[in-house]
């Protein structure tokens, strides 16, 4: 069976998420019959792609809403694959967007994917019947004799020269939440407690660099211990794991935080790290590894015996296998997939996406390229070859027909006058779902496409379905202030 | 092992060349600090000419010191290990500043952070109407020190939140300073500052033209007689060479650093309310501030100096300045006590090396 991961753009095959998620799993899936390949958005082909499992990885637009549609028709197993939780916060309205976007894509969805039980929940909350798996991140390899060497040598250099090396490490920064560099400046008092007793301890900062503006420089002044900040690479990673005695991976409590997978301690206890966690238990399954207090740290490295040591090595193994084994999530993935029903060949219904205020010329392409309809809402000011253009008047609305657009008309009969926009010839045709009165143009101002959106969407939508039969509609908005979910 | 104690300057502002001159020289020559310039890379898109950039180089060859440009907090970042002391003459949490008041926030807690007053009238320091209008009554800075001219009830719009901060210092243009010009030298010409880009003339058109006027008519009458004047814009805003369409004949031009002029052979200073006046009073010249005039623009600051405003005052001043200095210059050395200013060179290498020391030595962390 082939998958096809899809993915927004070519940097991402190298984010932690992708080179986790998908590069650790590729070679177990190939054991099983499975070939995995990653495609970004830009150039996927929905209506010709060879594969029989179409998984959306982080594509929040409305391209992988049409290309979820496209290919499920064809009968393609489309899934989504969660493993950050931008959805479950209903009261934010800033993430309006993630949510519309998610509710669109399980539409066509036969299933979804998460990388923890939390997100699984969230995606319940969209779709209660629908089949859902958790996948684990793998672990990456490791030689548990090599780690014994390294755990042994790590703790009698700390004991020797009285220095610890701590290290932290991931995305300093996020648009939406304040986590990362903000968590380690909350926890950073937890450190004093290090520092104490004669132990140098020194933390190693290893972000990405649009985390180290002024703002995420300026928490770490604050903190109790000397800091040496480095801009993350894989190489940087794996050097400063290596070097470092324990990882600090404080955890705050809002749900993205809370919803995030093993990963990171995985990664810190196959190293040789000691993992202090202090604030939410994130890492509850893999108790017995982890810190939650600086004193307990401290306690075990006066009486040598850390959580993780030699003789608890095998309990490690053990837990790899049952939350972070490459072989075991393939393996229960490929029975996961081949449990799900077989989707119908569908010819119709079709696609469409509607841009709203601001939208991107990708997805115009996108859509046409797929084989469906461009339609510009009155809200929309691009200058594209839209097949369709709603605009709005006194007494309703017209749809500006495209030739294009034209041929798909369930009625051929309908009135057409023709029209000129933009240099475009168009054929208009009356449109009659009721709206909301007065004109609506784009340059409007903003509070007053805020208070039309919703109605003037889903107008659109019934007009469409008036005009050529059954849709799958979808929107392409970016900005923050509109959604269709948005009263 | 931890490496020699660094002393780090931020250059940002054009301005900030001629401010931490002294310094970076004091730095190097006195004390054992490895010295550091900070370039934001704005600082070069305001460097017109590139004169000041060459001053950098200057600079950097006469003591050792290193430049490294930035355009990003985290590539000043990166310099930023080690301790030491790190300076800025411009800095303060108004949007002007930013660029120094974001490193200060996360340069690490082994740094002394220090700020220097720039000018007379300075942002935080001592406000004129204009500022307070523009900027608000009071600043904050983000400096563990911040370096005054005056002691501290001088400083009228210095934020009790800062008081503690205040280290009197003076100046450091007096560090600086040339030798006066050798008997006999023709000392006719005279200069004049101009600093129309400021925001005290923000919203009054009117008053850069009268001023313009006023300038080129002062200088057609000099003209009658065969004298020159020497027409020195601000450097950081440069009106005159972005505005004016031509200057009179017998004007001549100069955009040298302040520290490469010796002031001390002009007969006389005219300029509108501008820190450069106090270069000026300092160098012992006679010195006039140009109000307009319906006395729009605040002087208070200024008040008990010469004034002048229409061409026949400028005139008149220039005569009498020529003719005779002293009369001038009891005012204005009377004025410069009224500020209790530290203008003492001696006092004021003093103070610096007391901060610079204390830096040197110091358990920082």
């Amino acid at each position: 069976m082939k998958i096809v991961v899809l993915i927004p753009y070519d940097e991402y095959r190298r984010s932690a998420g992708a080179r986790i998620r998908y590069g650790r799993l590729a070679s177990a899936l190939k054991s099983c019959g499975f070939e995995l390949r990653l495609q970004t958005v830009g150039s996927f082909l929905p209506d010709r792609v060879d594969c029989d499992v179409l998984l959306i990885s982080k594509c929040h637009d409305a391209r992988s809403v049409i290309a979820a549609a496209v290919a499920s028709r064809r009968g393609i197993l489309v899934g989504v694959d969660l493993f950050d939780d931008y959805f479950s916060q209903v009261g934010d309205v800033r993430l309006a967007q993630y949510r519309w976007w998610l509710s669109e894509l399980l539409q066509s969805s036969s299933f979804a994917l998460s990388s923890t039980p939390k997100l699984e929940r969230v995606v319940g909350e969209y779709s209660s019947n629908l089949p859902t798996h958790v996948l684990n991140d793998p672990a990456p390899e490791f030689s548990p004799a090599h780690l014994s060497e390294v755990l042994l040598s790590k703790l009698q250099k700390v004991r020797q020269t009285k220095r610890m090396g701590l290290a932290w490490y991931g995305m300093g920064d996020n648009l939406h939440f304040s986590v990362g560099l903000s968590d380690v400046a909350a926890f950073g008092p937890s450190l004093a407690s290090l520092a104490r007793d004669g132990l140098d301890v020194q933390l190693t900062i290893l972000t990405n660099a649009r985390a180290l503006d002024a703002d995420g420089l300026s928490r770490l002044r604050s903190l109790p211990v000397p800091v040496c900040v480095k801009e993350w690479s894989e190489a940087a990673e794996q050097e400063v794991l290596a070097e470092s005695f324990a990882t600090f991976i404080p955890v705050s409590v809002q749900a993205f935080s809370a919803a995030k997978s093993l990963n990171r301690a995985i990664s810190a206890l196959t190293a040789g790290c000691q993992v202090f966690s202090p604030g939410y238990p994130l890492y509850r399954r893999l108790q017995s590894f982890i810190y939650e207090a600086p004193e307990l740290l401290l306690a075990d490295v006066a009486s040598e015996s850390m959580k993780l040591r030699p003789e608890t090595l095998p309990s490690l193994e053990q837990h790899i296998h049952e939350h972070a084994s490459s072989e075991t999530e393939a393996a229960r993935l490929t029975r996961f997939l081949r449990s799900l029903p077989t989707r119908p060949v569908d010819g119709r219904p079709t696609v469409a996406v509607i841009h709203g205020r601001e939208t991107t010329a990708e997805a115009h392409a996108f859509v046409r390229s797929a084989g469906g309809l461009s339609v510009a809402s009155p809200f929309c000011d691009a200058n594209l070859d839209f097949d369709v253009v709603f605009r709005s008047k006194r007494d309703g609305f017209s749809a500006l027909l495209s030739k294009r657009a034209r041929a798909c008309l369930r009625n051929t009969a309908q009135w057409q006058r023709r029209r000129r926009l933009k240099g475009r010839s168009y054929y208009e045709v009356p449109v009659s779902p009721a709206l909301p009165s007065g004109t609506i143009k784009p340059e409007m101002p903003l509070p007053m496409h805020v208070a039309t959106y919703r109605r003037v969407i889903e107008a659109m939508q019934a007009s469409m379905e008036e005009l050529f039969g059954p849709c799958q509609v979808t929107v392409s908005e970016h900005s923050p202030f509109l959604s269709p979910l948005l009263p | 092992m931890a490496g020699p104690r660094k002393a780090i300057f931020l250059i940002d502002l054009v301005q900030d060349v001629g401010v931490l001159r002294p310094l970076i020289c004091m730095a190097t020559r006195d004390f054992p600090f490895d010295t550091h310039l900070l370039v934001s890379r704005t600082f070069g898109g305001r460097d017109r000419y590139g004169i000041w950039q060459k001053e950098l180089d200057l600079i950097c060859e006469e003591t050792g010191a290193k430049q490294y440009p930035f355009s990003s907090d985290w590539q000043a970042h990166q310099v930023l290990d080690g301790s030491g002391l790190i300076v800025a003459a411009s800095e303060s949490h108004l949007a002007n500043h930013s660029t120094t008041h974001s490193i200060f926030r996360h340069v690490p807690p082994t740094f002394l952070r220090v700020t220097l007053q720039h000018g007379f009238e300075c942002i935080g320091f001592l406000h004129s109407a204009d500022h307070d209008r523009a900027h608000g009554e009071t600043a904050s800075f983000g400096a563990d020190i911040v370096c005054a001219w005056s002691s501290l009830d001088k400083l009228s719009s210095m934020a009790r939140s800062q008081f503690g901060k205040v280290h009197v210092t003076g100046p450091t243009a007096v560090l600086q300073q040339h030798a006066a010009p050798p008997e006999g030298q023709d000392r006719s010409m005279g200069l004049v500052c101009e600093n129309l880009h400021s925001v005290r003339l923000s919203g009054a058109e009117h008053l850069k033209t009268e001023f313009e006027e006023s300038f080129s008519k002062f200088c057609k009458a000099l003209s009658r007689s065969g004298k020159n004047v020497i027409l020195r814009p601000h450097p950081g805003g440069q009106y005159a060479l972005k505005n004016w369409a031509e200057l009179p004949g017998n004007v001549r031009l100069d955009l040298a650093p302040m520290y490469r002029l010796n002031l001390k052979k002009f007969a006389y200073g005219i300029s509108g309310p501008s820190s450069v006046l106090l270069d000026l009073l300092l160098a012992e010249i006679p010195t006039a501030v140009w109000r307009d005039q319906d006395n729009i623009i605040d002087a208070a600051n200024y008040e008990g100096l010469t004034t002048v405003s229409s061409p026949s005052e400028w005139l008149d001043f220039a005569d009498a300045a020529t003719a005779d200095p002293r009369p001038f210059i009891e005012l204005q050395r009377s004025f410069l006590r009224r500020q209790k200013m530290v203008i003492e060179p001696a006092e004021v290498f003093g103070r610096y090396a007391e901060l610079f020391a204390w830096a040197l030595h110091a358990d920082l962390k």
